[in-house]
């Protein structure tokens, strides 16, 4: 344990940006994408904040042997999440491999153990907790949390709306990392998970216990917030006691009219029953509700949408200075002028891998060097210029 | 109460107080309504403070007076600030005081229905799993059961037989050794926790 290691992630890797937000799955004029996660705990040792450090270690190592070993993927990789470099763990949470609590290290009801601020000194200066995180390779589309609020959060994020194939694949994930099953079977080495037949999967909050399952969409809804329709769904989504959220998850506020639409109840609904109210009735219902909205702008409020659209394009091919939030807003106004068919110039896919590509990490990793945040301004403006030159 | 009716074009009102109205048989509802999960709550409460208060010295996991599980060490105060449980056998420990918090939370859901592990339960888990007062029953046999029915539950929910559904929901509670501690799974209510 010699300081941070090199970054996990190629230059290239980075570069390509996320497949997640191609752009190319169903329904991709509205809906970013797909992800089902399971929350999953180990048998025999308490839940973390509960947990002694050497507990800890021995449930890290547990689980990352498993996971490299049980054939998710033909190619995994591991990153000791604890001892990544910090841009390591911001690049993740930006890739949506990691949650930000995992990043930060908190270990569940307790602080922060990783110095966010090289100003800030700990009062004790506590080990950061063994934490890591599993990816499948190349396509980053599983991947799997040690050591975060639960022992074990696995996760299939897809493109657009492909819920009943990220669940197929995240139910194989969790077989494998279980184990064999059947009677006959006799596990060596193999997961047990902490289950009881009446609470079903059992989690350390009890928000998620049963099946463990958050589905949850990521949706472009600019239409309906100009149109000011935006409160309905929030309205009609918490009477089905789902939650609304941002771009970057729990506690954000929507950037760029992207929302996160994700279930709430696990226990007492089978995965289908959700899966099928959430494929079937709610994403489609709102999908409508949008495409609708984008319809009627363009009829009725045709000068109105050209103006948002070109003047966002504008502000991006010229201006010299860019916040993250300022271009994640702008991306937003040019990806529906893109999938309005209004401007013809920018791709969906370039917007997209713009939308990665401007976040403090990734901007960095691309450019090569460390800066600070006004450095970034610039840095971020230079390069939306030249990707959108016209 | 006001009554008011229209005969013919022309227009009649009463004016009763409860009682007559009761006695003239306009009362529409009994005059007091609470709602559903108010007297479920209530009587959970109940019910989990006369258990507490038998279960004074009975085996582990089980609720011990001021609510500490006796695995992990968490009092049920520990968990009302944090959130979170501390270890799997806190669901057990605190079981009588989570059931009104989690049918809240859950839409109205009490039991588990869905996927369950591939391997059967091991025989620690099974007991831990089952309330303390449960007649000896081979775990491994009674976990296949369980499962069963779980599945069963399942494809009636998926099928809106909801009926269907509250009867093997009962029996699972029977099973399991509870009784039937709150409504049927199709019931929605709103205001779940974060």
């Amino acid at each position: 344990m010699t300081g941070p290691r090199p970054s996990a992630f190629s230059t290239a890797a980075v570069e390509r940006g996320a497949d997640w937000l191609r752009g190319l799955g169903a329904d991709g004029d509205v809906v970013v994408s797909s992800r089902v996660r399971l929350a999953r705990n180990v048998a025999g040792f308490p839940f973390l904040t509960k947990t002694t450090p050497a507990q800890r270690q021995q449930i890290l190592e547990l689980c990352r042997s498993r996971l490299l070993t049980c054939g998710i993927a033909e190619k995994m990789l591991w990153v000791d999440v604890h001892q990544a470099p910090a841009m390591d763990r911001t690049l993740m949470v930006e890739r949506h491999l990691i949650s930000k609590e995992h990043a930060k290290g908190v270990i569940p009801g307790g602080k922060t153990a990783e110095k966010e601020d090289a100003t800030e000194e700990p009062a004790e200066p506590a080990a950061p907790p063994p934490r890591g995180v599993a990816v499948s390779l190349p396509d980053e589309s599983v991947s799997i949390m040690v050591n975060e609020e639960d022992h074990l959060r696995l996760q299939v994020l897809l493109s657009g709306l492909e819920l009943s194939k990220a669940f197929e694949r995240i139910d194989q994930v969790d077989d494998l990392v279980e184990g064999p099953g059947g009677p006959d079977a006799r596990p060596v080495k193999a997961l047990e998970y902490a289950y009881s037949s009446r609470f079903g999967y059992l989690t350390a909050c009890p928000t998620n216990i049963g099946t463990g399952i958050r589905v949850s969409v990521m949706l472009h809804l600019p239409g309906l917030k100009i149109t000011v329709e935006m409160d309905k769904v929030r309205r009609a989504t918490r009477d089905m006691s789902l939650a609304v959220r941002g771009y970057y998850g729990e506690g954000s506020e929507a950037a760029g009219e992207f929302y996160q639409i994700s279930n709430q109840t696990t226990l007492g609904k089978p995965e289908s029953v959700l899966l099928h109210e959430f494929e079937q009735e709610i994403i489609p219902q709102v999908i409508g509700y949008e495409r609708a909205a984008r319809t009627l702008l363009l009829e009725k409020r045709r000068r109105l949408l050209e103006d948002k659209v070109y003047r966002a394009l504008g502000t991006l091919r010229f201006a010299r200075l860019l916040t993250p939030e300022e271009a994640l807003s702008l991306l937003s106004d040019v990806r529906l002028g893109v999938v309005t068919g209004l401007i013809k110039e920018v791709t969906e896919q370039e917007v997209n891998q713009l939308i990665l590509l401007t976040q403090p990490a990734h901007l960095q990793r691309v450019l090569g060097k460390d800066m600070d945040q006004a450095q970034r301004r610039e840095s971020r403006a230079d390069m939306v210029r030249q990707k959108l030159r016209a | 109460m006001h009554e008011v009716t229209i005969k013919g074009g022309k227009r009649h009102e009463k004016h009763l107080c409860e009682s007559c109205a009761a006695a003239e048989g306009v009362a529409p509802q009994p005059a007091v309504h609470t709602p559903i999960t108010d007297l479920l709550s209530k009587y959970i409460t109940a019910q989990s403070e006369a258990v507490a208060a038998v279960a004074g010295g009975s085996p582990v996991a089980a609720p011990v007076a001021s609510g500490t599980c006796a695995v992990c060490g968490l009092t049920y105060a520990q968990f009302r600030q944090s959130g979170l449980m501390g270890c799997p056998d806190c669901y057990t420990a605190f079981e009588a005081q989570l059931t009104p918090l989690l049918s809240r939370a859950h839409e109205g859901g009490t039991h588990h229905v869905g996927k369950s592990p591939r391997r059967p339960l091991s025989r620690a888990k099974a007991a831990s799993a089952t309330a303390p007062d449960a007649r000896a029953v081979d775990p491994a046999q009674q976990a296949q059961r369980l499962a069963q029915l779980n599945k069963k539950l399942a494809e009636a929910i998926a099928a809106e037989q909801y009926e269907k559904a509250a009867k093997i929901r009962d029996e699972l509670a029977r099973l399991e050794g509870r009784g039937t501690e709150a409504d049927g799974p199709s019931s929605r209510k709103p205001g779940g926790e974060t």
